[in-house]
């Protein structure tokens, strides 16, 4: 019976220490039994041929050994609620350090880089995070306790949707990419255009003139709208404070472009330049305004739309309101 | 193509068959598994019993699932050496009996619904 035991010492050999000497027990004696039954029809019988007509690979028979629900290391009863905390968490740590960082690189000299150092490290904290809230819940798990908060729900606890209008994916993954396309645009990471074409001639020293407190709410504005698109990925209805949300954000959204269309000179080319392209600046910085005068009006559409939801929770504007 | 197609298609609805039977199975295992341990069994000859009775279950279901009984206090169980090796008994337990007592119960009205739902569904 050696091959026997060879192959239940290596079933045991995954699981728990604690667990192995009464599991290897219980189950080299069902092998056992098992192949001695079969030997009562074939003699000539192998353990090896035993084993392979009838057993599976000693690690997908301890698996099967081990569904059970002490196992788990956050279990079904606990799996939402700590998916739940874990996003909340999360939510609230980008949160906070969004907030200190604009409030500390306007208080500081050099105002990005107070910025970045301070957004580098929500990363790091997330993990840290992460790992508190999963040590309670595997806690909670090992210590048998039961998600008693989850007992005492009440039909009431519901968050109404209002007038039950469906929020679409696509629009808010259109969010998402436009938002971390913009936010990885200001930060540098990516440049488009990387040239502009005249004359022949290619100037890729060219910069957009803003002040800096513009580039950090741009900055804060994207990454908030980078959570808001993620956070309504995760939604299946509109409720009124995802609305409200919206038009608060979308009135910010309008107030920094007015602001930026306001400004007197956009753009900006530097170095020596061809007269051409002193000639097409005054154009590209018109056409530039024109672009973000179009991007303000559909964003004024957007809220004109929530805020008449809003008012009007049964309001259609031509789309299926179920 | 189109028998490559149907073949995909034979595939995946077996394997929703497959994994459906286990669900359906769950339930009536540890009925079966409780109702046969009134007498003391080990693993392996409980396995047999059950067969012999018709009913099949690899070692991978019958051992989490009599370990899953003894945690809930249905089962107890005893070492003890027979021959060369060790053997644990199992046997149900007072508590075990009375919850038998109240799922056999259920399972029959279940089971009298569900021939009677079934049988509407064939005319």
């Amino acid at each position: 019976m050696n091959l026997l035991k060879a192959y239940a010492h290596q079933v045991v050999s995954y699981h728990p220490p604690a667990d192995r000497d009464e599991l290897f027990a219980e189950i080299y004696d069902e092998i056992c039994e098992e192949y001695t039954d079969q030997r009562k029809k074939n003699s000539a019988l192998s353990e090896a041929d035993f084993l392979d007509a009838n057993k599976q690979h000693p690690m997908k028979y301890a698996t099967q050994l081990a569904t059970d629900s002490s196992s788990y290391l956050v279990g079904p009863q606990f799996y939402f609620s700590f998916l739940s905390t874990l996003k909340t968490g999360a939510s609230l740590t980008a949160g906070i350090y969004l907030v200190i960082a604009v409030v500390a690189s306007l208080g500081s000299a050099n105002q990005w880089r107070t910025f970045y150092s301070v957004l580098f490290e929500i990363p790091g904290t997330l993990l840290w995070v992460g790992a508190v809230i999963l040590g309670i819940f595997v806690a909670l798990e090992k210590g048998g306790e039961k998600a008693t908060w989850l007992d005492n729900w009440k039909a009431s606890d519901l968050k109404v949707a209002d007038s039950h209008q469906s929020i679409s994916r696509s629009e808010a993954f259109f969010d998402l990419g436009l938002s971390t396309i913009g936010l990885l645009w200001i930060i540098d990471i990516i440049q488009f255009p990387i040239v502009i074409g005249a004359d022949h001639a290619w100037y890729g020293n060219w910069m957009v003139l803003l002040p800096d407190w513009c580039w950090i709410a741009l900055a804060a504005l994207f990454i908030f709208d980078i959570g808001f698109s993620l956070l309504r990925m995760t939604r299946n209805l509109w409720t009124t404070r995802l609305r409200l949300t919206t038009v608060v954000t979308n009135i910010l959204w309008i107030s920094i472009i007015g602001f930026i269309a306001l400004q007197p000179q956009l753009l900006e080319v530097t170095g020596p330049v061809t007269e051409t392209i002193t000639d097409l600046i005054p154009a590209l910085n018109r056409a530039l305004k024109i672009s973000l005068v179009v991007v303000a009006a559909i964003v004024v559409w957007d809220t004109v739309s929530q805020i008449r939801r809003l008012l009007n929770p049964i309001f259609v504007d031509g789309s299926s309101d179920k | 193509m189109k028998i490559q197609s149907n073949i995909n298609e034979d595939r995946s609805s077996s394997e929703i068959v497959d994994k459906l039977n286990l669900e359906l199975r769950r339930g009536a295992l540890l009925l079966a598994v409780l109702s046969q341990l009134n007498e003391e069994h080990y693993g392996y000859s409980l396995r047999k019993r059950l067969h012999s009775k018709g009913l099949d279950i690899d070692e991978g279901t019958l051992y989490p699932l009599i370990r899953r009984l003894e945690k809930q206090g249905l089962l107890t169980s005893e070492w003890r050496s027979d021959e060369k090796r060790k053997k644990r008994y199992y046997r149900i337990s007072g508590l075990g009996e009375s919850v038998l007592i109240v799922l056999t119960k259920r399972w029959r009205a279940l089971n009298e619904s569900i021939d009677g739902i079934l049988g509407e569904e064939e005319k």
